[in-house]
């Protein structure tokens, strides 16, 4: 890059940084960008998690069709539980680390990571390796353990959820990329994509005393990620979502993505099954979704890029 | 020689006070615990953890005593060492004059009644007269709830600044506990400003126990009749207050080893040398008073031995199910007996679990930790308390013992609970449950409700402080009196899956 353009975009994105204003208010949020691809889900499988995270993102058009320079970028992983890589608790490190560098990569003027945490969040945080996979990475680690982290948001679309205190990193960010893995769920029956953002907010018991179920519908009709990105690589089958031992665990090493968040969800879910019975419509958060518009769980009715590596 | 000294026990103190001072307010943790060994050289602690390993420093800190006096006091308390700051810094605002101290007059009924009072209490089995009194506690109790809130409000300051300073709450610290541990700091910084070591000569119950022993020391201050000009420069200097020129005689059971009347005397009138054998001066009058106390406290001492061996031990009844001791902790009994409230676990606690007990164990465990399971839950694989305790009170544990130490178990109560009364989902607390103690089973309508195994329950919890339901949780942990050995957990198996389909 020459001198001049060099000094140029620095002035002009110094400028843009400082001048742009923040709201609160959820619908400005910029929509997920479209992708240029002409997918609507991609599922890969059969590698490892960096190569089929780079496979995954290719056919959706590159990291750089979510992700523009200067942006600042959350990935928000699953770091609930002080368990090992191992475990399939938590999102694994090596993909969280691959979308960071790409994020960064792409010119993300930060990436932040974080997680709200059941378990102790400094022992969530080293023991499932995120924390060092996302500094050696080049990202942030941001708290998440106390309420002075979070704001209030009106939740306008939502039935039963109608505020919530979100991390203020979510507010802050241009681009959100939610990053679960794929669990069995005692409460919610599933995790994915729409119950990971349980992480992004402080009160949590709220949501179980109060129509789980809906609560997490409410909260993906109006807090929307630009990309979802669901780790399969481990999958916890059972004892969810916690787990117990390392019997609860499968390895079919797969990764779905979709900025659709009931497809992707609905996707996993179908996956899922090949595993461990699991009717989609016993997962009430999905199908409220469908519902409620946020998005489809008619997945056939998608282009969808299917990749074996 | 002397000046040489008293140098390296200041030096040595006040490494030791702040290796102490690290243990108890390490709020961002990152010590990782490594300066706890210092606490297993206190002295209470080493006396009450006998049974868990302290003999050798409990025979080291008498040893020490026998030969060269109350060096502990000087050296190894913090609370002794606190009173000498206090004193240092009170100085900088006096007038040479005012600085002097006298020579005081011993108080043996306070000191030894004191004293026997403390071990008839612990002998009928209950820490909590020593726990008030003991300096290592009280000095435990003041910086884990004065000084520890200070540095999360100043660091919470700092986070709004720094975001790499992770913001902190204040949920463990309890208005009680902080209150007495202000009375305390109070009362010892007026008297140390004003007096010296008075509480130590007084109060202290480990001040009382180990002059016992520095009357015999083989090392003892005292004066070279003929070299000393009764300038009595050495008493002024006295912290003890316990060099009386005109006797020409230094109360060793008073005396704390500063070192400060050698290093002031210019005419070697005083001295510190072996005295093994020496002839102590002449009985008087106080030593007369001293040994009857002595022999009642003895005998009170004798009979509170004989009255244990046919009773239980003696406290407050209490029947709170909710009052939950910390994993390695063993029993209500062992715990009442062998902590004596320095909260070392408390500022330790990565989860914030733990908080000083208000009537939660009655009124002789006021300030004892309690899991507190509205603030927090007992982290699974956990063990930092029981590597932290002084005392031998939570016995350490390896996380392999941990995980299978049952403090407790969770009693579900259908009625309370979300799923029943709203009929939606929820299982927060099977979600929490790091054994899978907690199953959800069929309800009605696709809805799952919890159902509880106690024999692998630990009573970590989880369950119980994430519960949403209100006013009353649907389930929460009932205390084990004594803590029991819960089944290990199994590997739920099921057989490896091999896709080559993505399912849709």
């Amino acid at each position: 890059m020459e001198r001049r353009n060099f000094l140029r975009t620095a002035v002009l994105g110094g400028l843009a940084g400082t001048l742009s204003f923040k709201t609160n208010v959820l619908q400005a949020q910029p929509k997920p960008a479209a992708a240029p691809s002409t997918y609507d889900l991609v599922a890969v499988m059969g590698g490892e998690p960096v190569a089929m995270y780079a496979k995954g993102i290719a056919a959706l058009g590159g990291i750089t069709a979510f992700v523009k320079q200067g942006q600042r970028v959350v990935v928000k992983p699953n770091i609930g539980w002080d368990k090992e890589p191992e475990y399939a608790a938590n999102t694994n490190p090596l993909l969280v680390a691959a979308i960071v560098k790409d994020c960064l990569k792409a010119g993300a003027s930060e990436v932040v990571v974080f997680d709200h945490t059941c378990d102790d969040w400094k022992a969530c945080y080293e023991h499932s390796g995120i924390e060092d996979a996302v500094k050696a990475a080049g990202g942030k680690i941001a708290f998440a353990h106390e309420e002075k982290y979070y704001r209030e948001v009106n939740i306008s679309s939502g039935k039963r959820l109608t505020t919530a205190k979100v991390h203020e990193a979510i507010l802050d960010a241009d681009v959100w990329i939610n990053v679960p893995v794929l669990k069995n769920h005692g409460g919610a029956k599933m995790s994915v994509a729409m119950k990971n953002n349980m992480g992004i907010v402080w009160d949590r018991r709220y949501w179980h005393s109060t129509d789980l179920q809906q609560c997490i519908a409410d909260c993906a009709s109006s807090l929307k990620p630009a990309l979802n990105i669901v780790d399969a690589y481990r999958i916890m089958t059972q004892n969810g979502p916690k787990g117990r031992t390392l019997a609860d665990v499968q390895t079919p090493k797969a990764l779905f993505m979709s900025t659709d968040i009931v497809a992707v969800d609905t996707a996993a879910v179908k996956f899922f099954n090949q595993f461990k019975e699991m009717p989609l419509d016993s997962v009430g958060h999905i199908t409220i979704g469908d519902d409620m518009k946020i998005g489809t769980t008619n997945i056939d009715a998608l282009k969808v890029q299917r990749i074996k590596i | 020689m002397f000046r040489f000294i008293k140098a390296t026990r200041v030096v040595l103190s006040l490494v030791i006070f702040l290796l102490v001072l690290i243990c108890f307010v390490d709020v961002y943790r990152l010590t990782n615990q490594w300066a706890v060994g210092i606490l297993k050289w206190q002295f209470v602690p080493a006396l009450l953890g006998v049974a868990a390993g302290t003999a050798a420093i409990l025979t080291c800190l008498l040893a020490l005593t026998l030969v060269f006096g109350r060096v502990y006091c000087s050296t190894l308390c913090p609370l002794g060492v606190y009173q000498d700051i206090v004193r240092r810094i009170a100085n900088l605002f006096r007038s040479k004059k005012r600085r002097r101290l006298k020579y005081g007059k011993p108080h043996h009924l306070v000191r030894y009644l004191t004293l026997g009072a403390v071990i008839i209490f612990c002998i009928l089995g209950n820490s909590t007269l020593l726990l008030k009194l003991d300096p290592y506690s009280n000095f435990g109790r003041m910086a884990a709830n004065l000084l520890q809130p200070v540095i999360i409000w100043s660091g919470n300051m700092l986070s709004d600044i720094f975001p790499s300073v992770p913001y902190q709450d204040f949920r463990t610290f309890t208005v009680g506990t902080c209150l007495f541990a202000a009375m305390v700091f109070v009362v010892i910084t007026i008297l140390s400003a004003l007096r010296g070591r008075l509480y130590c000569n007084t109060i202290c119950p480990v001040g009382s126990l180990l002059g016992l022993f520095s009357r015999y020391a083989l090392f003892r201050f005292s004066f070279d009749n003929d070299a000393c000009t009764r300038c009595a420069i050495c008493v002024r200097k006295c912290k003890g207050q316990c060099i009386d020129v005109p006797a020409q005689s230094v109360d060793a059971s008073r005396c704390v080893q500063c070192y400060n009347c050698v290093t002031a005397c210019s005419s070697q009138g005083i001295r510190y040398r072996f005295a093994y054998g020496k002839k102590r001066t002449a009985v008087q009058k106080n030593d007369i008073v001293r040994r009857r106390l002595f022999i009642g406290t003895l005998g009170g001492i004798a009979v509170a031995g004989v009255a244990r061996t046919f009773t239980r031990p003696w406290r407050s009844s209490t029947s709170n199910t909710k009052a939950l001791t910390p994993p390695g902790s063993r029993s209500l009994d062992h715990f009442k007996l062998h902590c004596t409230a320095c909260h070392a676990c408390v500022a330790g606690c990565p989860s914030k679990v733990l908080r000083p007990a208000m009537n939660e164990y009655g009124m002789d465990g006021l300030m004892l930790p309690v899991m507190d399971y509205n603030a927090s839950f007992c982290n699974y694989e956990c063990n930092v308390c029981s590597q932290i305790c002084p005392n031998g009170a939570i016995t350490p544990l390896t996380k392999e013992e941990k995980v299978l130490t049952q403090i407790g178990t969770a009693r579900f109560t259908a009625e309370r609970c979300v799923v029943v009364l709203n009929e939606t989902d929820c299982g927060a607390c099977d979600e929490h449950c790091p054994v899978k103690a907690i199953r959800m089973t069929p309800f009605r309508d696709g809805l799952l409700i919890p159902q509880v195994d106690t024999s692998i329950c630990i009573g970590c919890g989880g369950c119980e402080y994430i519960c949403p339901a209100r006013p009353e949780k649907a389930i929460q942990v009932t205390a084990n009196a004594v803590h029991q050995t819960a089944q290990p957990i199994t590997d739920d198996m099921q057989d490896k899956v091999e896709v080559d389909d993505f399912g849709f």
